[in-house]
């Protein structure tokens, strides 16, 4: 894949779905890697582990697997649709001896704003019973005309007036956004093919990170775990252009994998003005290390953990957990990249609860080799 | 090159001249917070400020034997509490609590693949926080499942503490709450949130 130049500016969150794709694909052989749940996902999560490193997955997806990301992504959808219906009808029936008035006055109000962006969707019958997510049962040759029948119930049942070309999830490209978006989508348009030609992108993105998250072990999966090892104290720094330093403290060995603990620094104006009590919701931030491997040509999987933020006069001061799989084994050294370092920026839609992760600066690039005992 | 060498040693002098200051200031409060902490019983002159804005349950803290738990359901404490005993607590949405010290705030968003991202944050007025905790929960109210968070900073120099974590919730909607937390002022004085507060976020 093509670098990425310092000064440029990048997604962090697509750079470190892209390295977690490549190492999925490089780690030690016989490494057990969580499946994605349902038929369909796991056909494209096996594609993607068979495409060569050199292909980007993105434009890949868009490109050569654009209806089968159209038909998980409807179905991310639907499960979506059903489960904020399920919450806005607890909502309604909240017992009337327990909820103070303003618990009603919030519901209402809560009902209201979303009225503007899903019609009457949220005020109509929830679902009855529990069944299997769509994500987790669509396959490639079977269920799609009820999936889309199930998204054509919901037009109708948010009684909206349709339109042309729904544009909310273009400005603010969030899950309820899309929703908003499929729910204005005209009978005569094939909801199918009106994601592959306008939100195909989108998709794309959501697909492969509900994927290889799936691949993951649990975040907590080292919680309370006996260590393997003694701990490591590399103390190894390193810094780009004045604006980003990090130190890698210590290392925890566990039977399953490994937790890099560090420290960075970011020098930033929204450090020092949080000082003076303004409120930075979402500063610059680095996220760690996004590609970790082996002396033996092995890789991890990274994720984030921790990350704790604070603001010292003119930066914001980070301490951040990396959680790494599986266990070091017989490697001798490791190597920590970013290639590039991308400042994540994130923001939130001006109705939703999701983060929108948009382009920071890229810092250039990053590494750090630790011995290991 | 000589440019360089300069400004690198004007770089080094200036980092110590900071560091310098901060023992000194640090050395300094700290003898006079313990004269103060002397002179504070003097009738009209309260050199130590006392803030105080309510106390709940340490909930994180509470021994795991028959008796505690016995006490805790009779008094609808913590996870027997009436409002979190089924899903929602009776208000839905409370992220910010601000008293004399500060606030505490907590957002959750939905970061994925069943996946919470949980920010609590503890901000002072007071001066410098030296380190923060609390402790709290999240509900998946589509699943009815429950996961404790107890989470507290190392030693910290800040005004604004905020604390990212990913918990893994499964898709639905997911509610959470800090009952208490704490931090400790940079002159000694503690903080207590003056109520808890709760958020929720739709992890899809």
């Amino acid at each position: 894949m093509a670098g990425v130049a310092a000064s440029e500016t990048v997604n962090a969150d697509e750079i470190y779905w892209r390295n977690q794709l490549l190492a999925i694909r490089h780690l030690r052989p016989g490494t057990p890697v969580p499946q994605p749940r349902g038929p369909l996902a796991r056909q494209l999560f096996d594609d993607l582990l068979h495409l060569p490193d050199q292909h980007d997955p993105l434009p890949w997806l868009q490109r050569e697997r654009e209806p089968a990301i159209a038909l998980l992504m409807l179905s991310l959808i639907v499960d979506f649709a059903a489960q904020l219906q399920a919450g806005a009808q607890q909502l309604r029936s909240l017992p009337v001896e327990t909820a103070t008035p303003s618990a009603h006055e919030q519901s209402a109000s809560y009902l209201a704003s979303v009225a503007g962006l899903f019609g009457q969707l949220l005020t109509s019958p929830a679902p009855q019973g529990v069944s299997t997510p769509w994500g987790e049962r669509i396959t490639e040759t079977a269920g799609a005309d009820q999936l889309v029948a199930e998204m054509s119930h919901l037009q109708q049942q948010s009684k909206l007036q349709r339109e042309l070309s729904p544009n909310r999830s273009q400005s603010e490209p969030g899950f309820k956004q899309l929703l908003a978006d499929l729910l204005r989508v005209p009978d005569t348009v094939d909801l199918l093919r009106w994601l592959q030609s306008e939100r195909s992108e989108l998709s794309a993105r959501y697909v492969l990170e509900y994927l290889l998250r799936q691949a993951f072990p649990p975040v907590n999966a080292f919680d309370e775990k006996p260590y393997t090892r003694p701990s490591l104290f590399p103390k190894a720094h390193s810094h780009i252009t004045g604006r980003l330093s990090v130190s890698v403290d210590r290392i925890d060995f566990y039977e399953q994998g490994f937790a890099i603990h560090l420290h960075a620094r970011i020098s930033s104006q929204d450090a020092w003005r949080t000082l003076k009590r303004s409120t930075a919701v979402f500063p610059p931030q680095w996220q760690g290390f996004t590609s970790i491997s082996d002396d033996l040509g092995h890789s991890y999987l990274t994720q984030l953990a921790r990350c704790e933020r604070s603001n010292q006069l003119w930066w914001w001061r980070e301490q951040l957990t990396l959680h790494c799989y599986p266990a070091v084994g017989e490697a001798h050294e490791l190597l920590l990249k970013s290639q590039p370092t991308a400042l994540a920026l994130y923001r939130v839609p001006r109705l939703g609860d999701e983060i929108i992760s948009v382009p920071g600066p890229s810092l250039g690039e990053m590494r750090v080799r630790v011995p290991l005992p | 090159m000589l440019y360089k060498y300069a400004l690198r040693t004007q770089g080094i002098a200036v980092v110590f001249f900071l560091l310098s200051v901060l023992i000194v200031s640090v050395a300094f409060f700290g003898t006079t917070r313990t004269a103060h902490a002397a002179a504070s019983s003097a009738p009209g002159n309260p050199m130590v400020a006392t803030i105080t804005v309510g106390m709940n349950i340490d909930c994180s803290s509470v021994p795991n034997t028959a008796q505690a738990q016995s006490i805790l359901q009779q008094k609808h404490l913590c996870q027997y509490a009436t409002s979190s005993r089924s899903g929602p607590s009776p208000d839905i949405v409370r992220g910010r609590v601000c008293g004399d010290c500060g606030c505490l705030i907590l957002n959750l968003f939905n970061a994925r693949g069943g996946y919470l991202q949980w920010n609590g944050e503890i901000t002072s007025t007071q001066g410098p926080i030296v380190n923060a905790s609390y402790a709290g929960s999240w509900t998946n109210n589509n699943l009815s499942t429950v996961g404790p968070v107890a989470r507290s900073s190392g030693l910290i120099f800040t005004s604004d503490w905020l604390d990212i974590a990913t918990f893994y919730t499964r898709a639905g909607t997911i509610y959470g709450r800090i009952d208490t937390a704490r931090d400790t002022l940079w002159w000694g004085g503690t903080c207590t949130n003056a109520d808890s507060v709760y958020n929720y976020a739709n992890v899809t």
